[in-house]
This record gives structure tokens, C-alpha cells and sequence, in this order.
């Protein structure tokens, strides 16, 4: 309470102690702060002179500690210490973690290196005046050797120097790699091809054969060392030479990957006959069969050998791409079919080639702003007529020190979309909500009749204010709640950011239909996928009848649809009891079957023996299937063409699961021949059913059912081998796991019951036991 | 209060004013912007790499058990299904096998796959219905293997083209970038370490 009555009394009541009291405190502050302004100017001017006297002796500069020059490690078995707190980095390093320097104190042999294993520049500093050792063999003459660690170059103990006498960073630069050699016995692994001043006789000497960085064996002058066979470049050991890694040119060559079969003078890194144009960026064999015999040989590149300027992106496996045909790009004109996506667009920034305007997307006498992503920027830079993001590019910018991802402008924000060069963020305009590709709750009916036609429409906002293609899928959750996909038509909305898409039941089912839309956005400055709109609950009164699988007339070769009550001359009216896919009106014709026409005759029991599991009778589809009849020549590979692009004749049909009936694929005119007849049927392995000989004339080969399809199912992806890509489809689509979205629902409905569950799962897995995983 | 007094005061004020801002500020230079062409992101965004050998056990004098991790790196990615497609010397490592690790739980094993003659594994795998996807960087399997012990030998394992790996939704391989594995096998050295890699 005194204190208290103190403190109102110095405030309130002026007096001369008062004043001086204020005095004295300002008076204090100001001593204070004085004293550390004239601290610090004093620290900095020590600083400043320890500089100085650093550089003088030689160093690179002063650091604060020992943090500054942390790269340097010791080996194992170095008793010295690096650092310590020591202020000149050169200076202090010499002397305590190896080098000589200016105090004549070595640094120790083999106990300094960096965080990466290299050489670093500033140690060889360290090697300065002294004693340096007379000409050693492995240097040649006229050329010293210091005892220096040159990690770099592989040497374990011995670098050499272009003279004798002083030993300067200078050297290793002016002088290049190849004068600094060693005993090829000292070189570290992954440096043995380099040291070629040196090793010039590997296998003479009898040396262990190396692999290179690629583990390929790449030794240029053994081709007539004493295991060479057939004139291939099998650089392996005479019998001298220790712990041979392979002993025959065959086991080379018989492992895919990691050895290489060259005729001759081939060395890494130039292999001439592989290296012919089109190496593929990670491995190539241009031809035959992997053991290295015959007139061919067998090639695998490495990452190392550079690949065709065309290719050095990685989008050429990316869907919407075109591989190049291309070697260089000298000039647009030859890059025309390289990397271009839907956009006009070059992503590989050797392939520039000026966009042009999509008449699709920007149709003729449209208005607007049309834009496009150019090549290897990958911002918005030109504007033409049609689009909106014009001026919204992003950027990239350093990082503050601070790491968080603000970016300096404030009308930009950090975007994880992009990647910038280490330490950078990519910052794009806020202006643009690059996460919004939304759907609206789908609109149509809630309360049809079963059998009726109904159409669903969903609108879509896309944000991004890009224009790009978009697709959308309805999917209905009628069956267990996995879902069905349903492709949806994109409508043109009336503006870039609005459209609609809709899809139609053509003969909806009585039940519930829960049923909601995603869209998926060809835009790179989006993600992928939307998040998935509102539910639209659908209950179908029942009284319709429920869909069936109708015979597709109109889709499928030897039929057709016409607008009459007869076909015409050389059909013959088709009408199965599942009805056609024919519009009102019209009747499916089917051909007849011409002179001279070569027909597969497949037999009644085709459906039961193709579809069901040799094992245990079971049968697997219940509902028709497409399939494909493949003839190619009975000499060819059918290992290069697995998807069924280049037979030599092809016939789609429609195999009926309900009736048992002949069915003919009718291939028209067939050269006369021996032909390998193929099936093939959606999600299923193609299987080879035989050879058969086709006669002059054609005519009707009944087709003997050798092997089925079933244990070859599981194919989503119809790439003819069953693998882990198929696995990761089947298990996006059952529905079992959280934030996945489906991506081929059709591909993994194995059983064709409309829903991806663990039995398609389980089928699978089951198909993997049965079958060699690849078709044919 | 005198007017000098005033003054007085109110030059002290200025002094500390001014070297109270002397002794606190610290000029920092202005954070230089560097635009750089942003890249657009692939979805393949997972790396398979080895991780050092091990000596697992010495069955006998003569022949040194390894185990070989299989790493992973799935960025962005998450991991449903792993196919190891390897080429091995089958002259130097024998015995081969591969397993999953013991992280991914309740795995389905899809294909196993080895000919000790040629040297190929085919070996994939996958997390299970329910399981788990693989995120992060982890060790995914383990490669064990046989060597004779006679002399030591450089050898390789490397990934081939096919390998594949499978994510959530994304219908394609997301397998970015391989890193093969060169090593060395053989007699144990005097301190027990007979592997580098």
C-alpha cells in the first residue's frame, strides 16, 4: 500500500526529485542501448580482420561455426577430427581433417571427403608446397603424383599431377579428369570405365572385369580376349583373373537387362546398333529373341545413353500422347506428331511447334478469348479468340527462410499442383480456384415407372475458367452401393465455366436408384477428378419390365439396320428373342454368307464351353459377349501385336448366352493359307484355338473349341496379360476403400453382374493360378 | 520545469529513440523472386529402389545368406499393388526367394515367380481388399538370396521395363523412376562387412 501511495505520489506531484529521477532513467536507457550499438560495430570490425587474416593464409573465408562446413566426414580409422569450432574453413580444415597446407601439416590419407563422396573443391587447396613425391609409375613420366585422396576421379590413394612440384586446384581443372589416373585396381566402383588414361590394359593383366555404373560390362578391348565367342563382345576373365562374375558369353546375354550383346567395337555409352534412333528412355531391344544369336543382337540401354530429343519428357506414356516418330526436332515440321495433347499443346519442350486454334473448341466466327498452355512454360501465353485465363500465370519464387508458403505477392498463393526447382514454390494467382470442378445435384424424375425412358442432367461448374475436355459419370447405386458408371454426354453449357451433362435409361428398373455424378477434368491446372455431386435418390415404381440384353444390329459386322419391312438383296431378317438394338421402325438384317466368303463356324455350345471352368463346370458369364475373331499367318509373332491391331482378318460377334445356336463369323474374301485362329472377348486373355488351313475359295471352317476363355479372365485393361495394373482396378472399384474412385467399371465387372465386389476379386485371383498371365 | 530541463528531456527522448532503432534493426536485403518455369505434375509419382544387403545367416562355410530390402517412394501416391519384375546373375546369387513385408498385412500375393536359370523374378503383390494402400516411403519386400563365399563378386539386381506399380485411382502404372542395386558379395572380410553397395 506505500509502495502504491509512492508510485500516485510520483506521478501526480511535480518536484525536482521527480524530474531528476526522469533523468536518470532516460540517461540509463541511453547508456544501455549505446553500449550495445558500439558492441556490435566492435564484434563486426573483429570479424572483418579475422576475414582478413583468413583469406590471407590461403582461406575461403571466416564462418561462425562449425555447422558451415559440416559436408566434410571422416572415414573410418581417421583419428582426426574435422572442425571444432575453428572460424577459417580452408585453414582449420587442412589442419584438422587432412590436406597440407601452409602449416605443413598433412592432412591424413584417405579421411576427408563430402557429404556425396566427391572430391570438394576447396580441399584441394590443402595440397599446397612441400614434399611432393617423384614421378610414380602410374602417373607416367614427366608427371608427379601427390598424395592426395581424388575420390572423384576413383582413385583411392594416388592422383597425378601434369609436373612435379606444387600441387593446385588448378591442375585437376586445367588438365581434366583423364590425366588424373590410377591403378585401375584403386578405382572405386562405378568409376572403372573412366580412368582411361591409365587402364588401357584391363585384360591383359588379367584383370577382375568390371561392371560400369549400369552394371554392364562395358570393357572395349576384349574382343578377342580368350572367351569371346562368335565375335560378341563377352569381356570376361582369362583364367588368372579373380572371382569371374560370368563364365560363357550366353549367360551374358540369356539375362535380360544387365548385359549387353554387341557385334563389335561397342563400347557404353555408344552402343551403334542399339543406340540407332528410337531408344527408348529407360531400355530398348530393337530386335530378336534376348540370347544374343544370329545376325541381330540384343541391346538394352541404359538411362545413361541419351535418348532422342523427342522423348526426353516423360508424357509419351501419358494418355492423350502420341509417341514420336521423330529423332530431332530441328524444326517444327518434323514435330508434328510429337506430344501434342487435346489442347494443341507440346509438352516436351524439345518439340515446339506453334498451337493452333481446335475448331471443335473454338469453332468458327466464336467469340471470346481463346488461350493455350504453351509447351515448355506451361502457362497461359498466347490469347486468341475464345477463353479467359490470359494473364493468370503462375510463377515460381524462393521459399522464405522462415519455410512457409507465402508468396510474396499477395494476389498469388502457393499451389502443390506445380513443382518448382528445389527450395521454390509455385505460386498462382488466387484469382483462379483451381479445385473447383463441381457437379450439381443430377436433375430428372424422382418418381418414374419402371421400362420407361428417363433422362438425368447434371450441371458442371469448372472454375479453373480454362476451357478443356471434360467427362462425367453417372453412377447409380442401385444394385449394392458400389455403384454403376453410367457415361454421361457433355452438353455445351452457355458459357466455358457451365455446362451440362446427361445421361438416358433406355428402359429404367423398378427399385431404388441412388444416383450421383463425377466429372473428371482434362485441364492440368485442376486435379483430375471432381468431388462427386449431391445424391439424387430415384424410387422407380414397379409395373415396367426390367432390360435386356438385345442383340447390338447396328454395331455389329455381317448385320445391319434398315429402315424397312424386307432386307435387301443378300440378307436375311435376324430377330432373336432378346429383340436388336434397332430403332423403331427399322429390322436387322444379317448378310448372307457370299461366294467365295471364308466363314468360323463356332459350335452350339460355344457360350458353355468358352465361359465355363474346366475344373468344376461352373460357368462364369450369364449375359452375351462381343467376341473377336482374329486370323493371322501361321508364321507370325503373335507376341508383338497383343492388342490385336494388325491381324491379317478380324470379325467382332456376338455370342447369345441364352439361345444355342451356330454362330458364323463371316470374314468375306480370305487369301488362301494357313492361318492361327484367335478368340478374343472383352476382360479376357486371347487364346490361341489353333491353326487352321483356309482353301482356295473360301468356304466354312468349323472351328474345334480347344481351349476356353474363362481362366484367362481379369484382363480390365485388355492389354492381353493379366498383372498388378488389373489388381489395383479391380480393388478401386469394389467400393471397399475409402477416397477411390473407380476407374474402369466395366474392365472389372469380371462375372457381369454389375457389380465390382470380392467375388470379381476373387475370380481374379483364381484366374491367376489357372492361367500363364499372358494371352495367346 | 525549467524550459532547459524540457529540453533536456526531450533530447534524451531523440538519443534513445534513435539508438534504440541503431541497436534493433537489422537491415535483411530484399528476398530475391526467382520465376522459374513451373512443371507440370505427373501422377507417377512412386520410385522403386534397393536398400543395402544384409547378411542374414551363414549356413555354412561355404555359402552367405543375404536379405536385400525392396524400397518404395510413393510420393502423392497411394500404393495398391506391386510387380517386381528383377534380373539377378543367377551364376553369383542362388536361392533365391522374395517376401512381403511384414508393414503390408493380410497381402495378396498375385504372382511368385523365379527361375533360378535365367535369373527372372516376376513377384507382385498387392495390399488386400481392405488393406491399407502403401504411402511414404518404406520397405515393401526382401529379396534373400545365396552366395558362395569363395571370393567376393560385384553383382547386380535391377529392375526390368515391366515392373510395374498400381494406385488408387489412377488406371496406369504410377512407377516414376528404378534404381538397380549393384553390390558385393562374397567372403566375409576381417571386420564382418562384406557388402557395399
Amino acid at each position: 500500500m506505500n509502495f502504491l501511495q509512492k508510485a500516485r505520489g510520483f506521478v501526480f506531484s511535480p518536484s525536482h526529485k521527480r524530474t531528476m529521477s526522469v533523468l536518470l532513467m532516460l540517461v540509463l536507457v541511453s547508456a544501455v542501448t549505446l553500449t550495445v550499438t558500439l558492441s556490435q560495430q566492435k564484434q563486426t570490425i573483429k570479424q572483418h580482420a579475422a576475414q582478413a587474416d583468413c583469406l590471407a593464409l590461403g582461406g575461403k573465408g571466416c564462418y561462425s561455426n562449425y555447422n558451415d562446413y559440416s559436408w566434410m566426414e571422416q572415414l573410418p580409422g581417421s583419428t582426426n577430427t574435422c572442425g571444432g569450432g575453428e572460424e577459417c574453413l580452408v585453414v582449420s580444415a587442412c589442419i584438422n581433417v587432412g590436406g597440407k597446407n601452409t602449416n605443413n601439416s598433412h592432412c591424413p590419407i584417405g579421411t576427408i571427403r563430402d557429404k556425396n563422396g566427391e572430391r570438394a573443391g576447396d580441399i584441394s587447396l590443402c595440397c599446397v608446397s612441400g614434399t611432393i613425391p617423384a614421378d610414380i609409375p602410374e602417373c607416367g613420366t614427366g608427371r608427379a603424383g601427390c598424395n592426395y585422396m581424388n575420390i572423384k576421379d576413383g582413385c583411392s590413394s594416388t592422383a597425378c599431377l601434369s609436373s612435379a612440384g606444387t600441387f593446385a586446384g588448378s591442375d585437376l581443372a586445367s588438365n581434366g579428369d583423364k590425366l588424373v589416373c590410377c591403378p585401375f585396381s584403386q578405382c572405386r566402383d562405378g568409376y572403372k570405365g573412366s580412368c582411361t588414361g591409365y587402364n588401357t590394359d584391363y585384360c591383359p593383366n588379367g584383370s577382375h572385369p568390371a561392371l560400369n555404373s549400369a552394371g554392364i560390362n562395358d570393357r572395349a578391348d576384349c574382343s578377342s580376349g580368350p572367351n569371346s565367342e562368335n565375335g560378341q563382345q563377352c569381356c570376361v576373365p582369362d583364367n588368372s583373373a579373380p572371382s569371374p562374375v560370368t563364365t560363357t558369353c550366353s549367360s551374358l546375354c540369356s539375362g535380360y537387362g544387365r548385359h549387353f550383346c554387341a557385334s563389335s567395337n561397342a563400347s557404353y555409352g555408344n552402343y551403334s546398333e542399339c543406340n540407332n534412333g528410337s531408344c527408348n528412355y529407360s531400355f530398348y531391344k530393337p530386335s530378336g529373341n534376348g540370347d544374343c544369336s544370329g545376325s541381330t543382337p540384343d541391346c538394352w540401354c541404359d538411362q545413361s545413353v541419351s535418348a532422342p530429343a523427342c522423348e526426353k519428357g516423360t508424357n509419351c506414356t501419358s494418355s492423350g500422347y502420341t509417341a514420336p516418330t521423330v529423332t530431332s526436332c530441328s524444326s517444327d515440321a518434323t514435330c508434328d506428331t510429337c506430344l501434342k495433347d487435346t489442347n494443341n499443346c507440346v509438352w516436351d519442350g524439345s518439340c515446339i511447334k506453334t498451337p493452333t486454334v481446335d475448331p471443335e473448341k473454338c469453332p468458327a466466327g466464336g467469340t471470346g478469348t481463346w488461350n493455350y498452355l504453351s509447351c515448355d512454360t506451361n502457362v497461359c501465353t498466347s490469347t486468341n479468340t475464345c477463353g479467359q485465363i490470359g494473364s493468370n500465370n503462375g510463377y515460381c519464387e524462393l521459399k522464405s527462410s522462415s519455410g512457409d508458403y507465402t508468396c510474396d505477392n499477395s494476389n498469388y498463393s502457393y499451389s502443390s499442383l506445380y513443382t518448382c526447382s528445389s527450395g521454390n514454390i509455385c505460386c498462382v494467382p488466387k484469382t483462379i480456384t483451381y479445385t473447383q470442378l463441381s457437379v450439381d445435384v443430377v436433375q430428372g424424375s424422382t418418381t418414374p415407372t419402371a421400362g420407361t425412358n428417363q433422362t438425368y442432367t447434371a450441371t458442371i461448374h469448372d472454375d479453373s475458367a480454362y476451357i478443356s475436355t471434360i467427362n462425367c459419370l453417372l453412377y447409380d447405386l442401385a444394385v449394392d452401393g458400389t455403384g454403376q458408371e453410367l457415361p454421361m454426354t457433355i452438353l455445351a453449357g452457355t458459357t466455358a465455366l457451365d455446362r451440362t451433362a446427361s445421361y438416358t435409361f433406355s428402359s429404367i428398373t423398378a427399385g431404388s436408384h441412388p444416383l450421383y455424378a463425377v466429372c473428371t477434368d482434362s485441364n492440368p491446372l485442376t486435379p483430375a477428378t471432381g468431388e462427386r455431386g449431391p445424391t439424387l435418390l430415384v424410387t422407380v415404381s414397379s409395373g415396367g419390365t426390367n432390360p435386356v440384353t438385345k442383340f447390338d444390329c447396328k454395331n455389329t459386322t455381317g448385320y445391319t439396320c434398315l429402315s424397312s419391312s424386307s432386307c435387301d438383296t443378300g440378307y436375311t431378317p435376324y430377330s432373336p428373342t432378346s429383340g436388336t438394338t434397332c430403332d423403331a421402325g427399322q429390322i436387322c438384317c444379317q448378310k448372307n454368307i457370299a461366294a467365295g466368303d471364308t466363314v468360323i463356324q463356332l459350335p452350339t455350345n460355344a457360350f458353355t464351353t468358352l465361359f465355363t471352368y474346366s475344373a468344376s463346370s461352373e460357368l462364369l458369364m450369364s449375359k452375351d459377349q462381343n467376341i473377336t475373331v482374329y486370323l493371322y499367318p501361321s508364321t507370325f509373332d503373335l507376341s508383338t501385336d497383343p492388342k490385336g491391331n494388325s491381324p491379317t482378318y478380324k470379325q467382332i460377334g456376338v455370342l447369345s448366352a441364352s439361345t444355342v445356336t451356330t454362330t458364323n463369323f463371316d470374314l468375306g474374301p480370305v487369301t488362301a493359307g494357313q492361318y492361327k485362329v484367335l478368340l478374343k472377348a472383352p476382360q479376357y486373355l486371347r487364346v490361341l484355338e489353333g491353326t487352321y488351313t483356309v482353301p482356295q475359295g473360301g468356304g466354312i471352317i468349323p472351328l474345334t473349341l480347344n481351349k476356353n476363355l474363362v481362366n484367362g479372365v481379369g484382363d480390365t485393361d485388355n492389354s492381353n496379360t493379366l498383372d498388378s495394373l488389373d489388381y489395383g482396378t479391380i480393388l478401386g472399384c469394389t467400393g471397399k476403400r475409402p477416397n477411390t474412385v473407380c476407374t474402369n467399371k466395366a474392365g472389372a465387372d469380371l462375372n457381369g453382374d454389375g457389380v465390382v465386389d470380392q467375388i470379381d476379386l476373387s475370380i481374379f485371383l483364381r484366374s491367376l493360378s489357372f492361367t500363364n498371365r499372358s494371352g495367346d | 520545469m525549467s524550459k532547459r530541463t524540457l529540453f533536456l528531456i526531450f533530447a534524451l527522448f531523440l538519443i534513445t529513440f534513435v539508438l534504440l532503432i541503431m541497436a534493433f534493426y537489422q537491415p535483411q536485403a530484399a528476398p530475391k523472386v526467382t520465376r522459374i518455369i513451373p512443371t507440370p505434375v505427373s501422377v507417377a509419382q512412386t520410385v522403386l529402389s534397393f536398400g543395402n544387403p544384409t547378411i542374414a545367416t551363414t549356413s555354412s562355410i561355404t555359402t552367405l545368406n543375404y536379405s536385400l530390402p525392396v524400397n518404395i517412394d510413393t510420393a502423392t501416391n497411394r500404393v495398391t499393388s506391386v510387380q517386381l519384375e528383377l534380373q539377378y546373375d543367377p551364376a553369383v546369387l542362388t536361392n533365391v526367394k522374395v517376401s512381403v513385408s511384414p508393414l503390408i498385412t493380410k497381402p495378396d500375393i498375385l504372382l511368385n515367380q523365379i527361375d533360378p536359370v535365367t535369373g527372372r523374378i516376376t513377384y507382385a503383390f498387392g495390399v488386400g481388399l481392405t488393406g491399407k494402400s502403401i504411402t511414404g516411403k518404406q520397405t515393401v519386400a526382401y529379396i534373400t538370396f545365396s552366395a558362395k563365399a569363395k571370393t567376393l563378386e560385384k553383382t547386380a539386381i535391377i529392375f526390368l521395363p515391366k515392373s510395374l506399380v498400381a494406385a488408387e485411382n489412377v488406371s496406369q502404372s504410377v512407377l516414376k523412376r528404378t534404381t538397380d542395386g549393384l553390390f558385393t558379395v562374397g567372403e566375409v572380410s576381417s571386420t564382418g562387412s562384406a557388402l557395399s553397395q
